[in-house]
């Protein structure tokens, strides 16, 4: 049994893996049977792995058709086996049952007849050449569109044939088998004809073998045995009638073979009646000759009109097979996956592990009553002197330093040498909504080296909405004499826009 | 051909990795208002068909801007260096590592611009200007290379003018986006612009503008495909449960409507993962009401027999192998009975397969039963389910096509679901007809294709109003 590779070993296939000619049954039984394994997957999965195939395939079939592509893809997405498995033995089983049939029809249909003596010749056709002929009447009747309503034909080419094989067929591995002859509501129509037609090629296989079965038997027969032919009927018919008719029937094949076409002599030597004493008057030799005839007309009439039904059957197949196969469903969203447009995007490292949780150290519910007030980066910006910062903060100020933002870091530390000598607690007012650098903790760390360890230092978060990053950074801090609080509601005033850049006149205009 | 490399700059927490997140459509950046989230720069490179077309970098904020300043400054005029010498003395800084220890951040976010990327200024368009935001602004132009400033109003866009003003002085191209809420012809905008900034780099800018354009249509495509499906297979379910000998069907009711409900659930939640993923969305949680069934008349008994026969096969079965039986007959007697054998063993065949088919039922093979009686729930045949669901997904996808992927929390699918527009009715009555023929012939993947086309117009319809 042969087992399919997995998808990464697929990936290396080339396309001339994709089987010769159009697609067959197996191929879309695995086609329906991969798709139905998708539906188990993640559009993620499925993206990431159909984007590869689509790839390859672009470069190495640009200008195929859908069908190719999703050749091209099954090629490299199925797994398991493949329903070539079932299908194989499905042919097996039809070829030796048929085999076996044939062989013992013709046996039955050339037992030596005691009270008689003969073979009689219309019955070895009838049984031989005449019921295949009904057979092939059924076989075409079941092609018909609606064919398999009838009541016969819906039970030997509808639902029971089609449910056994899809029982057969269950395990993972094939279930595109059981898929494509389930009868249930998602079988549905769109593999009703592939079905038929599989159904009636497969009959053919088992009508040809059980065909040439018989040929063989009778062939057989007549090397090893000493076959006496003889015709009898009831009617009234004359040899000569009979000689017309045995004529008319070895036209196609009398030219090529005399001997095959019955004599007038031969005919009315070799009639019988079963009142009549057996083999009386009758040259052996003679009731012998007809053997060319009858195995002629096996193969003219029986044979090759079943071989001309596979290929017909054969060849309708294939084209219903290709007409369903880019419409089986999901094959659609495969050709839609292979064709996108591959884009990624998204970083090729890992991003950093998640920040924790902020922390909530340091926040007081207030500011002091008092104390000297910093206006860190402008968030005083617009409060002129030391009552209307205080009057912003609710607090009665000392003094209004300002250091940070635009201004230079020399005045920063001429703040910092400011502070030494306060007494007091000290306010820095800082713009909330923005977040703290590490200026600013640059800042508060040379402020605290100045003051000493002692002094009360209260960050004030003017139009802050969200404290916990503060907090978070208050934190990383470490110092237990500072601490912040939400500052009193207000507008931040607007620094006028600047007329051009404020902090270097010799840069030129914009970057280039 | 350089391969454009644009270096998303800025003070930290303005939205650089919301930015970043939302044109990179990569859902694993961070996002938080703590300064230092970023702490080192991160590539997204933008390939199509494996080929690069452009690289984003996403950088930590700007922590000691004037430092660097001060120390770019007292370089230059220790070294009497020109304006022509400024990208060379940032190149040093870069290149110092005992610098580099002492800024870090600005190591990290100086060192792709060095190495030649364009600059994208992103700042807070809800937020005052500040003049704080001029040491850095400086730095950059410092560095001599192209760029341009991205205004993002992340909580309105009360000071956008402002800022617009201000920027206009540093930067030749200034943009406003939402990073979070912007829609997708925006966003091509924007990168249209950043194809502005090097004449070099505009074919692969536009090209990329293309690929990403050609992707929406596809992805929309494949969202109604997949609902089509979900769709397809919904109207399809049924939920089966034997009976014991003289049980009755409705012990069973109240399990297999459950069952049932859930598989439908299951069906519904599976098609808007599977949307989600075609929008590379892999982390959403949705808040939104289950779907509700309100069906009396689900329930359907039949009969099962083992090999999955039916009565009327083995009625059929039985009569063909007696007609087989009694044409032997007739063959027999060379056909002087007149196929009165075929006949009267078809007859005969079928009545024994009557027979047998009801004790095959009862009929126990290795203390297995061959048949017996069974009670199903579903399919649904309430006209309104299909509509239901068509209408659910039409949201959920304009809802999962608008988000970007800087939005973070869950989403409310309930919220604006009233707002859609009701369906013309010409497209109901198209619709209609649509299902019905699914819920005949589900498997038919023309009756699905056909589905999926009305579907897909619907919603390209969508993505023509804002989400909700």
């Amino acid at each position: 049994m042969r087992v399919r590779e997995g998808p990464a070993l697929n990936a290396a296939r080339a396309s001339s893996d994709i089987p010769k000619g159009s697609p067959d049954a197996a191929e879309l039984c695995d086609l329906v049977g991969a798709l139905d394994r998708d539906r188990e997957r993640s559009e993620d999965e499925l993206r990431a792995r159909d984007a590869a195939i689509g790839r390859a395939a672009l470069a190495e079939l640009p200008d195929a058709d859908a069908t190719t592509r999703l050749r091209h893809w099954l090629a490299r997405a199925r797994e398991g086996e493949s329903a070539e498995e079932v299908f194989g033995s499905v042919t097996l089983v039809a070829v030796l049952l048929g085999g076996l049939l044939g062989g013992l029809a013709a046996a039955a249909a050339l037992a030596f007849d005691g009270p008689s003596g003969r073979v009689n010749v219309v019955l070895v056709l009838a049984v031989l050449v005449g019921v295949q002929w009904l057979g092939l009447a059924v076989a075409v009747l079941a092609l018909v569109p609606g064919g398999d309503r009838l009541p016969l034909l819906g039970t030997l080419h509808g639902s029971a044939w089609r449910r056994l094989l899809a029982r057969m067929a269950r395990r993972d591995a094939v279930r595109g088998v059981a898929r494509v002859f389930r009868g249930g509501r998602l079988g549905g129509a769109l593999h009703e004809r592939v079905r038929r037609l599989l159904l009636v090629s497969w009959s053919q296989v088992a009508a040809t073998a059980f065909t040439v079965g018989a040929l063989a038997w009778t062939l057989a027969l007549v090397a090893f045995t000493d076959l006496a032919f003889g015709w009898s009927t009831t009617l009234d018919v004359t040899a000569q009638q009979a000689h017309r008719g045995a004529v008319l029937l070895a036209t196609p094949f009398g030219w090529a073979w005399p001997a095959a076409v019955p004599s007038l002599e031969l005919v009315e030597a070799t009639r019988f009646f079963r009142v009549a004493p057996a083999a009386a008057g009758a040259d052996p030799v003679l009731l012998g000759r007809w053997w060319p005839f009858v195995v002629a007309c096996i193969g003219c009439y029986a044979l090759l009109p079943r071989l001309v039904l596979w290929f017909a059957v054969s060849r309708s197949l294939r084209g219903a097979i290709a007409e369903v196969f880019v419409a089986a469903p999901g094959a659609q969203r495969v050709l839609a996956r292979l064709d996108a447009v591959s884009i990624e995007t998204r970083a090729t490292t890992p991003e950093d592990a998640a920040p924790g949780p902020a922390a909530a150290l340091g926040l007081t519910e207030a500011l002091p009553e008092a104390a000297t007030v910093v206006s860190w980066s402008g968030a005083l910006e617009g409060h002129a002197d030391a009552a209307a910062a205080g009057a912003r903060l609710g607090l009665a100020a000392d003094g209004l330093h300002r250091a940070g933002g635009h201004l230079d870091l020399a005045q920063d530390e001429a703040v910092v040498r400011a502070l030494r000598d306060v007494r007091g607690a000290i306010v820095v007012a800082v713009r909330g909504f923005e977040a703290p650098v590490l200026e600013l903790r640059d800042f508060l760390e040379s402020l605290r080296d100045a003051v000493g360890a002692e002094r009360q230092v209260v960050l004030a978060l003017l139009d802050c909405d969200d404290p916990a990053p503060w907090a978070r950074f208050l934190d990383t801090l470490g110092d237990p004499r500072l601490a912040a609080a939400v500052g009193p509601p207000g507008r931040t005033a607007e620094p006028e826009t600047p007329q051009r850049p404020a902090l270097d006149p010799g840069t030129p205009e914009g970057p280039a | 051909m350089t391969t454009p490399v644009f270096a998303v700059v800025g003070h930290p927490n303005k939205g650089k990795s919301s930015l970043v997140a939302t044109l990179a459509r990569d859902d694993s950046v961070h996002i938080a208002p703590d300064p230092g989230t970023t702490r080192r720069a991160r590539a997204y490179p933008m390939r199509v068909g494996g080929r690069v077309l452009y690289t984003l970098v996403d950088t930590p904020g700007f922590q000691r801007a004037r430092r660097v300043l001060a120390w770019l400054r007292e370089t230059a005029e220790r070294e009497q260096a020109s304006a022509a010498d400024r990208p060379e003395l940032v190149a040093r800084f870069v290149r110092s590592p005992e610098l580099a220890a002492r800024h870090p951040d600005e190591h990290e976010l100086l060192a792709p611009i060095v190495e030649g990327a364009s600059i994208l200024y992103v700042v807070d368009g809800s937020v005052p200007y500040g003049r704080e935001y001029e040491p850095e602004m400086e730095v950059l132009r410092w560095t001599g290379q192209p760029s341009m400033a991205v205004v993002n109003p992340i909580r309105g866009a009360a000071h956008v003018d402002a800022w617009q003003k201000a920027l206009g002085q540093y930067f030749r191209i200034v943009r406003v986006l939402d990073a979070v809420r912007s829609e997708f012809d925006e966003r091509l905008d924007l990168l249209r612009a950043f194809g502005e900034l090097r004449e070099d780099w505009r074919d692969q800018l536009l090209e990329a503008v293309d690929a990403l354009g050609r992707e929406r249509a596809q992805r929309r495509t494949r969202s109604a495909q997949i609902i089509a499906s979900a769709i397809a297979e919904v109207l399809a379910h049924a939920e089966e449960q034997r009976l014991e000998p003289g049980e009755l069907p409705e012990t069973h009711h109240a399990e297999l409507s459950q069952r049932y409900e859930a598989a439908l659930r299951g069906m519904e939640r599976r098609a808007r993962r599977d949307v989600e993923a075609v929008y590379d969305h892999r982390e959403l949680i949705a808040h939104e009401s289950e779907l509700e069934l309100l069906e009396a008349d689900l329930f359907d008994e039949d009969s099962w027999l083992v090999f999955g026969l039916r009565r009327s096969d083995v009625l059929a079965a039985g009569a063909a192998g007696g007609a087989l039986g009694g044409g032997a007959l007739d063959l027999a007697v060379g056909g002087a009975s007149l196929f009165a054998g075929a006949a009267l063993g078809a007859a005969a065949g079928a009545a024994a397969g009557w027979w047998s088919s009801r004790k095959l039922a009862q009929l126990r093979v290795v203390d297995q039963p061959l048949g017996g009686r069974l009670v199903r729930c579903g399919p649904s045949r309430n006209p309104n389910l299909p509509f239901v669901l068509l209408g659910r997904a039409r949201h959920h996808h304009a809802v999962v096509a608008g988000r970007t992927h800087a939005e973070r929390g869950e989403v409310d699918l309930e919220a604006g679901r009233d707002a859609r527009a009701p369906l013309e009715p010409g497209t109901r009555t198209q619709l209609a007809r649509q299902f019905a023929r699914l819920a005949r012939t589900p498997g038919d993947a023309g009756a699905r294709a056909e589905l999926a086309r009305s579907v897909e117009s619907l919603l390209a319809a969508d993505e023509g109003r804002p989400a909700p």
